[in-house]
């Protein structure tokens, strides 16, 4: 009698067993008309431009930080950068701010700028991309920068509920510095979601291009944008996956880390300025290409425009673009 | 995006690949006969080992060697309670315990499995460069202190008057706060035991 | 899938049920690990787990433990086995078994943004062949253990120890 109910127990269990549904979107023309403000020829010139700048910047002292394998500290730009960024915005319309943390040899600064909501004005979603770079850095990370600036520029048409902070963060490829010091010191009290991008622009239609993420099975052709969130966000990673696959705004993988991803294994999708977000259980939302799991420039001199997919950019733009209207509550 | 290195190497390599050996000593150990099964059990012993403890975070591998020390009490005649303390030696840093523990015994082979409860202050992240040292910080700054592992013995072996050796104890576990978030991996390379 | 998993399960307590000679009640700790790794789903970790073990007999064994590993967030696995052991000191099995792998995984969506299912239902096959018994209970060390679950996924599992008292 009890092997019988232990059969039951487990049976009834495995019968359970289901998929959990996508949840319903709101106001989906109106994310799906502000993605579509992505201008294509906007995107790219953003990338050559912020490229040949680090490539004609002077490196930042890489005192304590030896270089090594994946991590070339001696060739790390991001002055030029602080002031591109930082006119980019202004030039928009923005007041564009630099939040300056820390001591030498490792100053950090951080280049904000906020669009106001109009319901929600001090919640505040984070739209954020880090402006520093080994060599050239175009894929690591002038694209991000580039479709953050975008996305800036296309908001500035736009009403939304809540307040929008665009932020390029300092000195991520030293270990998310600019982000930790940025959270640590308060500045993200009021905080209440984040979009973060990292390496968004190397596509490849090649099988076996990409790589599976330390032990996480992934397709083996690395022409898709991976979007990844932890359990906070798992609802708004569907989402996003849902409305990219529908709407056909680009091909995407979602990836959903236990908890709230702060474990050994999971810690790889933690590694960019969403990080200490993430483990602070800040709603925070990751697009990357995969970076060095394949682009073989990754943290190369080779790390240039010409190595990128301009068209997998302008979409990968498109798909950030409806993440921020879904998040910030595009107004109609 | 950056990246931790694995420090000083992977101590666990050359036990894992000695098992064919290991397999044979444990099915000889057990079917020779051994009159001592026949003896009344001591209640109490004595405990001394030396190993390694490794801990990982998501942006953190740490390790360092130790030295513990425990008393045992038989509660019944297959299950017992160690109490003991661990100093780690590379920082000098102490752990205390309490093990309970199920033993079996075939011929000379003693295995055992319990579950163990400490409270730790071995469990930091220092790495070997500043790289994501601020963003390691700020995340393991609180781990806590109180930990659960699981705790086998699976080469022990008895010997004359009442000395046990045992080889290559495994310890896997987490701190309770933020469970999961950090593993404890302690292997007690050796540990010898008196009962008294 | 799911169909051939429930009739497994019923299948081993019918076979329980079957038996006519005494029943051995053993509960057990364990030390394990398990790695499932699939297109949808990645469940994996080492950890403890607690079990009961029952002998049927000098020849049948069943065992259901609940298991909790750690590494890529707390996950936590149910197992139902039975299968076939050797009679003496030393009493290997061949073990057929039903897991399911709740909790803690890494997940990636399906194509429409779908989670995949849960909990993951595998099944397999697991060795004990350095298992021992005697009268006051067992030890099973290095169970080596397969299965199969959904989205083309495996399972290799491995139990470090076991040990088993009879009440």
């Amino acid at each position: 009698m009890k092997a019988f109910r232990i059969a039951v127990i487990f049976s009834v269990l495995i019968s359970m067993s289901c998929n959990k549904d996508v949840p319903a979107l709101e106001n989906k023309a109106a994310v799906l008309n502000f993605a579509q403000a992505i201008e294509a020829d906007k995107v790219f010139p953003w990338v050559e431009q912020l490229a040949t700048l680090h490539l004609n910047d002077t490196p930042i002292s890489n005192e304590g930080y030896p270089p090594k394998d994946l991590f070339p500290s001696d060739h790390l730009t991001r002055t030029a950068a602080v002031g591109f960024v930082t006119h980019a915005l202004a030039q928009m319309g923005y007041e564009a701010d630099t939040v300056v943390l820390g001591s030498e040899p490792h100053v950090a600064y951080n280049v904000i700028a906020e669009h106001k909501g109009v319901l929600y004005p001090d919640e505040v979603v984070l739209v954020a991309s880090h402006l520093d770079a080994f060599y050239g850095g175009a894929d690591d990370n002038c694209s991000a920068v580039a479709a953050m600036l975008e996305i800036a520029r296309a908001a500035k048409q736009y009403t939304f509920a809540r307040t929008i902070r665009f932020i390029s963060f300092d000195l991520e490829e030293l270990g998310s510095v600019g982000s930790t010091r940025y959270i640590e010191a308060g500045y993200a009290g009021d905080v209440t979601s984040a979009v973060v991008m990292d390496v968004i622009g190397y596509a490849s239609g090649e099988a076996g291009s990409q790589d599976d993420v330390l032990g996480v099975k992934v397709p083996d052709t690395g022409d898709f944008l991976c979007v990844v969130g932890n359990q906070h966000v798992a609802g708004l990673t569907q989402q996003v996956v849902n409305l990219a696959y529908t709407s056909d705004l680009g091909k995407t993988l979602g990836i959903i880390a236990p908890g709230n991803g702060n474990f050994f294994l999971s810690s790889i999708f933690m590694r960019s300025d969403h990080g200490l977000l993430w483990y602070q259980n800040t709603p925070a939302i990751f697009f990357t290409d995969g970076a060095n799991t394949r682009n073989p420039h990754y943290h190369e001199p080779s790390d240039l425009p010409e190595t990128l997919n301009e068209q997998f950019l302008v979409r990968n733009t498109r798909i950030i673009a409806a993440t921020v209207a879904i998040l910030a509550e595009i107004q109609p | 995006m950056a990246f931790a290195k694995i420090k000083n190497g992977n101590p666990f390599r050359k036990m894992f690949g000695i098992l064919p050996t290991i397999a044979a000593a444990l099915l000889i150990s057990a079917v020779h006969p051994l009159p001592a099964q026949q003896v009344t059990p001591k209640k109490t012993s004595l405990s001394a080992g030396f190993g390694v403890l490794l801990y990982q975070s998501g942006f953190g591998l740490e390790n360092s060697s130790g030295v513990e020390v425990a008393v045992g009490r038989s509660i019944r005649e297959q299950l017992a309670i160690d109490a003991g303390f661990r100093l780690g030696l590379n920082p000098i840093l102490p752990d205390i315990f309490l093990r309970l523990m199920v033993t079996q015994q075939f011929g000379a082979w003693k295995p055992s499995v319990g579950i163990e409860n400490g409270y730790s202050n071995r469990a930091f992240f220092e790495g070997d460069s500043d790289l994501l040292k601020e963003t390691r910080d700020a995340m393991t700054d609180d781990m806590g202190h109180w930990y659960i592992s699981s705790h086998i013995e699976p080469l022990c072996f008895g010997l004359k008057h009442h000395w046990d050796i045992s080889i290559a104890e495994m310890d896997i576990g987490t701190h309770y706060k933020n469970m999961g978030s950090t593993m404890r991996l302690n292997v007690n390379l050796l540990k010898v035991r008196k009962s008294l | 899938m799911k169909k051939i998993l429930i009739n497994a399960c019923f299948l081993f307590s019918a076979l329980f049920a079957a038996a006519q000679t005494p029943v051995q009640w053993m509960p057990y700790v364990q030390q394990n690990g398990v790695y499932f790794s699939s297109n949808h789903v990645t469940s994996t970790g080492a950890g403890i787990g607690l079990g009961l073990a029952v002998g049927v007999g000098n020849h049948f064994l069943a065992q259901s433990d609940i298991n909790i590993y750690w590494i890529n967030g707390n996950a936590v696995s149910t197992r139902l086995a039975a299968g076939y052991k050797r009679n003496g000191t030393w009493a290997p099995a061949i073990l057929g078994n039903v897991s399911l792998l709740w909790g803690g995984r890494t997940e990636v969506l399906l194509e429409d943004g779908q989670r995949p299912v849960s909990p993951v239902a595998v099944l397999g096959l697991r060795l004990a062949g350095l298992r021992f018994e005697n009268d006051k209970g067992f030890v099973s060390a290095l169970e080596l253990g397969f299965g199969f679950g959904p989205y083309q996924g495996t399972c290799p599992e491995v139990s470090f120890l076991c040990v088993g008292i009879r009440l």
